[in-house]
């Protein structure tokens, strides 16, 4: 029995030992598990918080696009303070506006907050040359990190990827819980409403295999020739596309794709881009502008007439009709240079030019003429010496159904002896173009709610149409992350 | 004659035989190689597992910084093994961002457009930013990285040979156990 108690001291010994290292190496290892873990879950983060961002630039985007499709609650719930305590009427053009976007709970192991803090600003030195105002959008992206205010992972995992555990590493905050944050800065621009060749709401035809339509960029040398198509120079971005599910091709030549919203487009045969059946682009409605005629403007036109377009902003006329026959010319004069004049005509009742009638644009000169009625333009049409942009023809809403579609759709007819060039955008109106049986060329874009083109035509887009017109969205032309 | 206890052993008994000792120690030789062969194999597995921890870690990375540039990138060109990303000149001088201006229907950011270059060299693989290079990966001698350019979306792979293999020499088959691949959409509109 002396021997055996010597001996059981050993044991304990032996065994606390045992028992000792045992634990050294699992808490070796629970540790690194837990390093690894805990790194899996702040990457994890990490990413979220990028998600966050991008969704951030998305509700910026989206309030841009409120103001053309329902002003009233554009910018609703934005602040003209970071804080939110600002009770002024939100205006991007102002000043930075706010918004802080809801939580998302990410319901997965770890899940934890993630939401955006969003600032829009639309300083002067993100004004066009035409004027026209892009917005500079700046979304945080914030998601919480779980697993507590401990750093995980290499040195360079942490300098790729910055965690605020105690301190916002951009502002020296002092931050509620450990967080990741990523930030986005988004250029937004305006698009125009001539971004396609032919876009109609509903249909488009082309009932000739002779029908052509291509494009090419009057700002690039490469792409045109002093600004104006040529046919050696053709580039393949003569896209059409319509809402509806048809596009009747007629095995015309198109150098472009060809798209539908789920539906079908027949003799594509000759469509040398994509045919695609995941189209939809809004269309919005056009209202009637709010014009004052200057004093001693014509209401009626219904034989030769000159009006003035003048510098700067435009000239107003309000017309009842403008009817024109037999030698008549309704010309749109512009200044004796050829500097740049605006017009802008509204006509409550119809156009049409017959016989050797047309109406004729100024060099310099740009129209834009709103109507309500119905439009027929045959004869010698229109004539602009300009490009397209510098003609721009809106069709005046024409009430909608609950489908979508036109109550009462409108017609517009161009025919005649060829050369036109402008744009046109009605989208509640059937809008016509027919050819003769030579080459008639065709300079410009149309929306329409159906687009009919008939005997033989080729229509030339201008890239640069793109950038014009009235405002029908805006797209993000620049997107940087801001790694500090 | 007193009684020989029932249970008392002779003085003789209280050593171990030969046989015994033979049989104790062939019993303890085989337990304790077998702890140590376990002990090797499980610290070799240990090994092997962190080695496949730590290069997916590393690959991680690799794409987390890859795809950091390209998302904002205005220019790529792959080939060789080699990316190159050029930027936006988006900071000052003094590291602060700068307000872009519009030109060309674009928002441009200052005029010297910084080009970021991911090429292994040796063992490690590296990030160049103008005069900039920083390791972002080493000992990783056996990483491979592909690129696919699809035009306005570039596709990365990153690939590594674990330490245990199943394939005897046939490394390529095990190397497309460890693959990771990534497809980045470039957000900015790609300028080639």
């Amino acid at each position: 029995m002396h021997r055996a108690s010597s001996q059981s001291g050993s044991t304990i010994i032996i065994a606390l030992a045992f028992i000792g290292i045992l634990l050294g190496v699992g808490g070796v290892t629970i540790s690194v598990l837990q390093s690894r873990y805990r790194q899996v879950h702040q990457n994890a983060s990490w990413e979220e918080a990028l998600l966050s961002a991008e969704a951030g630039i998305d509700i910026a985007v989206n309030e841009m696009r409120k103001e053309l499709y329902d002003p009233t609650n554009a910018w609703s719930g934005w602040s003209n303070s970071p804080d939110a305590t600002s009770t002024a009427a939100p205006d991007p053009t102002t000043g930075s506006v706010y918004y802080t976007s809801k939580v998302f709970l990410r319901e997965t192991e770890g899940g934890r907050r993630s939401y955006a803090r969003i600032a829009v600003d639309a300083p002067s030195f993100l004004r066009d040359a035409t004027g026209e105002q892009w917005y500079r959008i700046r979304s945080l992206g914030v998601a919480e990190v779980p697993g507590g205010a401990v750093v995980a992972g290499d040195k360079l995992d942490l300098q790729l990827r910055k965690f605020d555990l105690n301190v916002d590493h951009r502002s020296g905050a002092r931050v509620s819980s450990p967080q990741a944050t990523r930030l986005i800065e988004a250029i937004v621009k305006p698009v125009g409403a001539f971004r396609l060749a032919l876009f109609g709401g509903q249909t488009i035809s082309l009932n000739n295999q002779n029908v052509l339509v291509d494009s090419f960029d009057s700002r690039d040398p490469a792409k045109s020739t002093n600004g104006t198509y040529d046919p050696a120079k053709r580039q393949q971005n003569g896209n059409i596309a319509t809402n509806g599910t048809l596009i009747d091709a007629g095995g015309a030549h198109v150098y472009g794709s060809a798209a539908t919203n789920g539906g079908t487009v027949l003799d594509a045969t000759n469509v040398t881009g994509d045919v695609r059946d995941d189209f939809y682009q809004e269309l919005f409605a056009v209202n009637r502008p709010s014009v004052t005629p200057d004093v001693g403007t014509p209401t009626y036109v219904s034989s030769s007439t000159t009006l003035d377009a003048k510098a700067g902003d435009p000239a107003q006329f309000l017309l009842g009709n403008v009817q024109l026959s037999g030698q008549d010319t309704l010309r749109v004069r512009g200044a004796a240079d050829g500097s740049p004049t605006y017009a802008q005509i509204v006509v409550t009742g119809d156009i049409s030019t017959s016989g050797q009638a047309a109406i004729q644009l100024d060099p310099g000169v740009n129209l834009r003429i709103f109507v309500a009625g119905n439009v027929d333009i045959t004869g010698n049409g229109i004539l602009n010496p300009n490009s397209a942009l510098n003609l721009q023809l809106y069709g005046i809403d024409r009430g909608t159904n609950a489908d979508g579609s036109p109550q009462n759709p409108g017609t517009v007819k161009i025919a005649g002896n060829g050369g036109f060039s402008g744009t046109v955008y009605a989208p509640s109106y059937n809008v016509t173009m027919t050819g003769g049986g030579n080459t008639d060329n065709i300079y410009g874009a149309f929306v329409g709610w159906t687009v009919t083109m008939t005997g033989i035509q080729a229509v030339h887009y201008d890239e640069a149409l793109g950038d014009g017109g009235l405002i029908s969205d805006y797209k993000v032309v620049s997107w940087f992350e801001d790694a500090r | 004659m007193n009684p020989t206890p029932l249970f008392s052993r002779p003085s003789r008994q209280r050593g171990w035989t030969l046989t015994e000792l033979m049989t104790a120690m062939a019993v303890a030789s085989l337990m304790t190689a077998g702890l140590v062969i376990g002990t090797v194999t499980i610290q070799r597995s240990f090994m092997a597992s962190r080695h496949h921890i730590e290069a997916q870690a590393q690959q991680m990375r690799l794409m987390d910084y890859m795809t950091l540039d390209l998302r904002r990138a205005l220019k790529v060109v792959t080939g060789n093994g080699t990316l190159s990303v050029t930027i936006p000149d988006y900071y000052n001088a003094d590291g602060t961002p700068r307000d872009p201006q519009i030109s060309g229907g674009q928002a441009v950011y200052g005029s010297q457009p910084v080009t970021i270059q991911y090429y292994k060299s040796g063992a490690t693989i590296y990030r160049c930013a103008g005069d900039t290079t920083t390791a972002l990966a080493t000992d990783v001698a056996d990483f491979q990285l592909t690129f696919l350019d699809a035009g306005q979306s570039i596709q990365i792979g990153v690939t590594f040979v674990p330490t245990y293999q199943f394939a005897g020499n046939n490394t390529e088959n095990v190397r497309l156990g460890t693959a990771i691949y990534t497809n980045t959409l470039l957000r900015n509109k790609r300028q080639y």
